[in-house]
């Protein structure tokens, strides 16, 4: 028959069969649909291959029938088990306030029903039997495959329920929900559960829910077992001197690692979830009499505002809490790095720690913070001023240098000593464009290479090596596309890009001496000083957390704190920094090294001694 | 946290001195010289000496008004017809040299650099500037203002002594200039170089101890003196009179002076930077006070949707003057004969006026019960 049509189809050029593609229409419908296919599932017992046929007469009646039939059966819905109206009763009595129902098969079910257990092939429930006080009550337990730890639930949950429970104990007193989160479950983090809600949440995140009949509560244990990534060394703040351990995606791991290094009972980790659907654990973490209590409650109102599907790593947290979305500077800092946040959380500032993410969140910085390298605190004084010089210059080239070699060529020749000026104009004689059209190439040639060489699959890399040596080297100079001094402009502004310790802020860099040139390309250096103007204007305007971006600077705070734009040596920092408000100013005494009281003649309140 | 704006005394006094020290970078070296010959500078001292003075008077008399601006003064001199009367004489004021000033930047930078910009262009770009600048506000302008007034108070330092070789002591002879009686005469009407002081009587509600304003005033008025001086007696120990009037912008003619060594010959032009970003602070710090001020004198609840308004008539207002010449003559010849019985004069006589009818106001109300 089918062959005979197609042949037929064939011949007369007509279409097989009316085709049905698969679209993606709006979200209504299929859920109307969908409720009613599920009714007719649920109605409908064991299918078979009867009903299969059925079901394909069915297709083909017309579409009018259908609808009213759906519609027929959307209205009369039948209850999901006959059988046992009195349990469905009662389920939906306890499914209304989310409590857990004492009958053990209620449970189940609900469990069953709420992790559409028929369908979830991860997820777990195990049927089996405790006896308590000489009576057997059935029981079950449920988790995530591959969340959990399976040794631990053999070892500390499994085993003692379904076997200790016949030890004799002294236990005669008892109620059977004390005996069994007394004695039976050897586990250390266990909570006794009385809404559904509580245990789900606790299996979603790697825990395993017990349920045993005759309790109204359930028990919810800690299993993580998870796959994670071990402790690596940081891969994005790289260091020579100082620790080499970095943060990985378990905010309990990340918590711990801050702790093991400030051993402080007044370090808090406060928990928090983000995500309405994700329930993503966040941390702040603080310590509790250093930190401003202002600033802990402003966080944590901001962290517990958010509201968002599924949060996924810090840096979205980051476009969640920050104070301006569209200012030019990232306004909190992200780094992997624990001994730097350990640092910061002893200045008295707030650290976020994001469930997933290797990078931990810390506010209030100010533009000085993300200038600044952990490497510094571990380097001697006059090396990391020297760094920090470098790396301010590394800032100032990456803005400015293009836009100023731009300026300088084509309005304020007159700036260039005469030998200068003849050699960049003789080298640029060949050239077909103009200044600003070279400089753009290049730099987006630079920026297309640094993009590419992010995304590009590690064995294909050293094509890009070469063919980015190519597009900045003697290639671009001999087709006379540039000039050979513009090389040297551009791949000095790259370098100096990423001489920026902080990334997000590197990129801000990068985006803006784009308009830098755009600016020096309009009016020259005047140009550079109307985009200088209103870029610093936005800085000194921003705040994070309530703390102005430039302090100590603008506005001038009144501490004596040294350590912005250069180092001041480690015993001299004395005070932490005031425009973070911490509860105790004092970091450590005017004399910190006590030794120099004795050898270099310095009295306890500072003054030279001038008899020694 | 604290949404209110309020600034420091530090920041107070760098926004002060930009406004009355910007003239130095445009032609006040010369002007003075013009005034008083080579004695131009101890006009200016004498000058700077008077203004001091009269502001410990004014600010004695102000105490009992701290935090108050000079609009509140006047309403509580005159009442509400007195805040507005002060208000637009304070608005005609800054609108005047606002518009000169803008035009007289945009000329130089033209001169300086942008020989074949148009000047409109020019006006248009520092415009922008002052449109963002007065969006964000005081605080943002003031902070902005620490972080600039160091830099370019170091570089005008640079450049007088980088002209240490070239100074002449003898230059200065004869040495009170065109006599007592011109340095006298005119040194009156060149208060009017400090009259850019008025400014802090807007600050007062934004500091943030109320009663530091008379310490920002004395600083002020004592480094800006300082620099002024400086800057007239340096000039004119370079070119001696009649020589100096001859120069239109006399600190760029001293920075074209500058060698150091061979390859360091000709970096004047890096100091449009410097011109540039006063002209920026000083325009835009301007242009807020212009709308601060006519929101004060007609109460006004917002004050932002004044600013593209009055950039439009300063703008149109710059662009009157047929060329430098008249932009200067405007200057010279309007503004600074008329400015500091505005600045100075009239303020001293609200804040008396006020001080006697509240002092009047108190003994009647003691004498009530």
């Amino acid at each position: 028959m089918k062959i005979a049509s197609y042949l037929k189809s064939i011949i007369l050029f007509k279409p097989e069969e009316p085709k049905k593609p698969f679209v993606l229409d709006d979200f209504e419908h299929r859920h109307d649909e969908n409720a009613s296919n599920r009714t007719e599932d649920e109605n409908a017992d064991v299918p078979d291959g009867d009903e299969e046929k059925e079901k394909a007469d069915n297709d083909k009646n017309n579409d009018c029938n259908r609808k009213t039939e759906r519609k027929k059966k959307i209205t009369k819905p039948i209850p999901i088990d006959n059988n046992e109206g009195k349990n469905n009763e009662e389920e939906k009595e306890h499914a209304e306030d989310g409590k857990i129902s004492s009958s053990f098969r209620t449970c189940l079910e609900v469990i069953k029903k709420r992790y559409s257990a028929d369908i979830n092939g991860d997820f777990k429930i195990r049927e089996f039997k405790v006896r308590v006080k000489d009576k057997v009550y059935p029981a079950f337990v449920c988790f995530f495959d591959g969340l959990v730890n399976s040794s631990i639930i053999n070892n500390n949950i499994l085993v003692p329920l379904m076997t200790l429970s016949v030890m004799p104990m002294d236990t005669e007193e008892q109620s059977v929900r004390d005996i069994i989160y007394s004695h039976l479950i050897p586990q250390n983090q266990i909570k006794m559960c009385k809404t559904y809600q509580e245990v789900v949440d606790e299996v979603n995140f790697g825990g395993i829910g017990i349920f045993i009949d005759s309790l109204d509560v359930a028990f919810a244990a800690d299993v993580k077992g998870w796959e994670h990534r071990s402790v690596e060394k940081p891969t994005s703040e790289l260091n020579i001197r100082g620790p080499r351990e970095s943060f990985i995606e378990t905010n309990r791991a990340n918590s711990a690692l801050l702790r093991k290094i400030l051993k402080d009972e007044n370090l808090i980790v406060e928990d928090v979830l983000v995500g309405e659907r994700s329930k993503t654990p966040c941390s702040i973490v603080y310590i509790k009499n250093i930190a401003n209590t202002r600033l802990v409650d402003e966080v944590r109102k901001r962290l517990k505002s958010v509201k968002i599907a599924y949060l996924r790593d810090s840096a979205e947290l980051e476009q969640f809490l920050e104070d301006d979305t569209f200012l030019p500077a990232p306004q909190l800092l992200l780094t992997e790095r624990p001994d730097r946040v350990a640092a910061y959380l002893g200045e008295g500032r707030v650290a976020i720690i994001v469930h997933g993410s290797p990078f931990v969140i810390v506010v209030p910085v100010t533009f000085f913070n993300l200038i600044h390298s952990p490497e510094d605190y571990y380097l001697r004084y006059p090396y990391s001023t020297l760094l920090r010089f470098i790396r301010i210059l590394g800032i100032l080239i990456t803005l400015f240098l293009p836009s100023i070699y731009l300026a300088i060529t084509n309005y304020h020749q007159e700036m260039l000593p005469t030998d200068l000026l003849l050699a960049i104009a003789s080298s640029r004689e060949k050239v077909p464009f103009p200044t600003i059209a070279s400089i753009l190439i290049m730099e987006i040639a630079f920026e297309l290479i640094r993009e590419a060489g992010i995304r590009i699959p590690g064995p294909i890399g050293p094509t890009l090596s070469i063919v980015g040596g190519l597009i900045l080297g003697q290639a671009a100079v001999s087709a006379n596309l540039v000039s050979p001094i513009l090389i040297i402009i551009v791949a000095v502004t790259g370098i100096g890009s990423f001489a920026v310790p902080d990334f997000s802020l590197g990129y801000s860099f990068r985006a803006l001496r784009f308009v830098y040139i755009l600016l020096a390309g309009f009016a020259g250096l005047l140009g550079i000083t109307l985009g200088v103007f209103i870029h610093f204007l936005l800085l000194v305007n921003a705040k994070s957390f309530g703390v102005p971006f430039f302090a100590p600077f603008a506005p001038k705070t009144t501490g004596k704190r040294t350590n912005t734009i250069f180092r001041a040596p480690l015993w001299k920092e004395e005070d932490r920094p005031d425009f973070v408000n911490p509860k105790d100013i004092k970091q450590q005494p005017f004399i910190s090294r006590e030794w120099v009281i004795s050898e270099k003649g310095v009295n306890t309140d500072g003054s030279e001694d001038h008899n020694r | 946290m604290d949404q209110k704006t309020t600034i420091g005394n530090f920041e107070a006094a760098c926004l002060l001195l930009n406004l009355i020290l910007s003239k130095i970078i445009l032609d006040f070296p010369r002007t003075v010289s013009e005034d008083a010959g080579s004695a131009a500078w101890i006009m200016i001292l004498l000058d700077s000496v008077v203004v001091y003075l009269l502001f410990l008077l004014i600010s004695r008399l102000y105490r009992k008004f701290a935090g108050n601006d000079l609009l509140d003064v006047g309403e509580i001199a005159l009442g509400e017809i007195g805040r507005i009367i002060a208000g637009i004489i304070f608005l005609i004021q800054f609108m005047y040299i606002t518009h000169v000033v803008l035009r007289q930047f945009a000329e130089d930078i033209k001169v300086i650099s942008l020989t074949s910009t148009p000047v409109s262009i020019v006006i248009l770009l520092f415009s922008i500037g002052m449109i963002v600048g007065a969006y964000l506000g005081l605080e943002a302008i003031s902070r902005l203002h620490v972080l600039a007034i160091p830099l370019l108070a170091a570089a005008f330092t640079l450049i007088l002594l980088f002209n240490i070789p070239r100074y002449d002591i003898s230059r200065l002879s004869p040495w009170l200039g065109l006599g007592v009686k011109a340095i006298l005469q005119k040194g009156i009407i060149n208060l009017s170089y400090f009259s850019e002081l008025i400014a802090l009587f807007f600050l007062m509600p934004f500091l943030k101890k109320k009663n530091s304003f008379a310490e920002i005033g004395r600083y002020g008025i004592f480094f800006s003196g300082l620099f002024l001086v400086l800057s007239s007696l340096c000039y004119l120990m370079v070119y001696q009179y009649p020589t100096s009037t001859e120069f239109f912008l006399p600190m760029y003619q001293l920075a074209r002076t500058i060698k150091i060594g061979r390859f360091f010959s000709r970096i004047e032009a890096a100091f449009i930077l410097i011109w540039a970003s006063s002209a920026f602070l000083y325009l835009s710090s301007s242009l807020y006070f212009i709308t601060y001020i006519f929101q004060r004198t007609f109460n006004l609840k917002y004050r932002k949707p004044l600013i593209v308004p009055f950039i439009i008539l300063i703008f149109t207002l710059s662009l009157l003057p047929e060329n430098l010449y008249s932009t200067l003559r405007v200057e010279m010849h309007i503004y600074r004969i008329f400015s500091w019985i505005f600045t100075l004069v009239f303020p001293l006589i609200l804040v008396i006026i006020a001080s006697v009818r509240t002092g009047s106001k108190k003994r009647r109300e003691e004498a009530k019960p």
